[in-house]
């Protein structure tokens, strides 16, 4: 008889634990990748396992009961319901427990390898949204291949702030420099040739002014404007070279692309007539080679480089020379953006515990 | 329970039964236990209308006169109460223990018998003697019997019908009325029982509890703890297996009571949430009509 009672709750004890090495191994595994934010409170377990461990002793051998004239040795083996009905609803207890205490410690996954700023190039993209940026030698237009192609870039740097300038007539800041490459990403997809339509021509000059203006009191080791650019300087207050050698006395590197074919191009024009708006095709001719020629030279004033592009894959194999020109050598601590994954083992524990107590008052009633 | 609360206890059973007593049984009692020998209490001169054969012819030629022998019932009987005080007497679904039931009745009959001039004895057992007391006459005497049954704190769990009996059978030498009240939820005591039956008008009284009949079929899970062994089993109770572990069933209710009619005994039931008395009256009715026949 003792060694009986011995014996059940030696089986008893084993079971507990097997049930506590499952639970530990499925938090292993929820826990896989991720780390503790509070493991201190994971010591919570050893109380809560010594509560559990109390709780089923008194389940098992202590339980309330009603005191009844009962026969001398009647006892029934316990039926499956009648099994449920003294675990299930303390199990569902214990496991919602077990969970809470795991969302307590704050399981965190590992986010986006974030390095550290101040440490790269400052880019300036400037881009050309005059009138011509809509012929359609490009892949779909102009316009669009440089947006898209200047959205590919950004994807490609780092640590880099970005910054764009837009000009036609005139030049404006569309965003300032920032490592926000989402945002950036967003002011570029904003980008199009009406956005300047009141300000007719191509203002070099002052897209570089404006452009240096932002970029000359950065502290980055490397400032460096892009130009994008397909026509010829014929409109604005500052001279191109000019604004050029003012840079360079900034330490700002110019790169310049010319986005044109080199061939006359077709380009819609979107005109206002008697019967609403009507678009009609004209031919553009192609860029002069002055204009080339100022493009060089603002380069080299700056120690830039000149780029030609005349469809989009050479656009985009010229942003990837500068790309790779402008590369940075980045060391340093990594940054790890962490993000709570605490839900999961929450939810669950509030579901656990509901259903315990509808399994103990709806299902499960007991008598006392 | 303190000591006051039992004394006003014992007076209120002693008021309450008193009224009984003197009013509901005051005749039923003497005529149904009548005494068991005829003493010779004296001879007297014959009147005409007596019984012939009563005539004392020794007697009558000796004083030359007719003298008829006069026999006394002997009244003197003693009432032996043997109350159950096992741990299965200390249950109860309506408010009242089936101990308090048994104490009432205890009560009621001591003070009839006491009312009669009868002796009465006290016999607490549970599964081994618990408490003995001889019987005796006095107000004094039934005072102290009751206070017994209403504060005797058991040293033991278990039920031995068996045991109390042969005791009883050993220790009374004279015949006299034993009163057995217990649940009889208890088994092996037949061959006691029979041979008690011999020797007393055995009037066994069965208090029982309307749960251990039948326990409600609710649709919840009960932790039942047996009162005199401690084991516990969780039934549903709107299975067929709650059916089986009602006291009727385990203690087979219905062999009891084959048994009290195979030795003529006659049973008082009582249900401890019912009237205590109808019962008491009803068997006082049957018990006459019995013995007129």
């Amino acid at each position: 008889m003792q060694k009986d009672k011995l014996l059940s709750i030696a089986y008893n004890v084993l079971g507990l634990i097997a049930a506590a090495v499952a639970l530990f191994l499925l938090a292993l595994i929820f826990l896989s990748g991720s780390r503790l934010a509070n493991p201190a409170f994971l010591f919570l377990l050893i109380i809560l396992f010594g509560a559990a461990f109390g709780a089923v002793l008194i389940r098992k051998f202590f339980p309330p009961s009603v005191k009844y004239p009962l026969g001398p040795g009647v006892k029934f083996e316990d039926s499956l319901p009648v099994k449920l009905a003294k675990w299930l609803p303390i199990g569902l207890c214990l496991t919602a427990l077990f969970l809470s205490v795991l969302a307590l410690s704050r399981p965190q996954k590992d986010g986006k390898h974030i390095l550290p700023p101040a440490k790269g190039v400052d880019i300036m993209l400037t881009i050309d949204t005059s009138g011509s940026m809509a012929a359609l030698d490009f892949k779909p237009d102009r316009m669009s291949a440089a947006k898209q192609t200047a959205a590919e870039f950004v994807d490609k740097r780092a640590t880099d702030r970005i910054g764009v300038v837009v000009f036609a007539g005139a030049a404006m800041l569309q965003c300032p420099l920032t490592l926000d490459y989402f945002a950036v990403k967003e002011y570029i997809s904003l980008i199009n040739i009406e956005m300047l339509a009141d300000q007719v021509g191509t203002a070099i000059g002052d897209a570089i002014a404006v452009s240096a203006t932002h970029l000359k009191d950065s502290a980055a080791k490397s400032k460096t404007i892009i130009l994008l650019t397909d026509g010829e300087n014929n409109t604005g207050m500052v001279d191109p070279i000019a604004a050029a050698k003012a840079a360079a006395a900034h330490g700002i590197k110019i790169y310049t692309v010319s986005v044109a074919s080199g061939e006359a191009a077709d380009m819609k024009v979107n005109e206002r007539s008697l019967f609403g708006p009507v678009s009609t095709v004209t031919k553009l001719p192609p860029p002069s080679p002055e204009s080339e020629a100022v493009l060089m030279q603002i380069a080299k004033e700056t120690g830039g480089d000149f780029f030609r592009a005349k469809n989009n894959a050479e656009l985009q194999n010229i942003y990837a020379r500068i790309n790779e020109l402008e590369k940075t050598e980045f060391e340093g601590v990594l940054r790890l953006n962490y993000t709570d994954n605490y839900k999961p083992a929450l939810i669950a524990a509030i579901l656990l515990l509901m259903a315990a107590f509808i399994a103990d008052k709806f299902i499960f009633i007991k008598i006392p | 329970m303190q000591t006051s609360d039992i004394l006003k206890r014992v007076r209120r059973i002693e008021i309450q039964t008193g009224k009984l007593v003197s009013e509901t049984f005051a005749g039923e009692y003497l005529s149904v236990f009548k005494g068991q020998g005829i003493e010779f209490a004296e001879v007297r001169q014959y009147i005409p209308g007596d019984d012939v054969r009563s005539i004392d012819w020794n007697v009558s030629a000796r004083t030359g006169g007719t003298f008829v022998k006069k026999f006394n019932e002997e009244r003197e009987l003693s009432l032996i109460i043997a109350c159950d005080v096992s741990a299965s007497q200390y249950f109860g679904s309506t408010g009242k223990f089936k101990s308090d039931v048994v104490a009432e009745l205890g009560a009621i009959f001591a003070f009839s018998a006491i009312k009669n001039n009868d002796k009465v004895g006290l016999l607490l057992f549970s599964d081994k003697i618990e408490l003995y007391i001889p019987p005796k006459k006095g107000k004094r005497h039934v005072l102290r019997i009751i206070r017994e049954l209403l504060a005797f704190k058991p040293k033991s769990k278990g039920t031995n019908i068996s045991l109390c009996l042969d005791s009883l059978n050993r220790m009374i030498k004279r015949k006299g009325i034993l009163l057995l009240l217990s649940d009889f939820l208890a088994s092996g005591y037949e061959k006691s029982f029979k041979l008690a039956a011999r020797k007393f008008d055995l009037i066994p009284v069965v208090v029982r509890d309307r749960l251990e009949s039948k326990l409600p079929a609710l649709p919840a899970f009960i932790e039942l703890e047996a009162l005199e062994n401690g084991s516990r089993t969780m039934v549903y109770l709107a299975s067929r297996q709650a059916g089986y572990i009602t006291a009727d069933k385990l203690y087979n209710n219905d062999a009891a009571r084959r048994l009290f009619y195979l030795t003529g005994c006659q049973y008082i039931q009582v249900e401890a949430d019912g009237d205590v008395i109808e019962p008491v009256v009803k068997f006082f009715k049957q018990r006459a009509k019995k013995l007129r026949k």
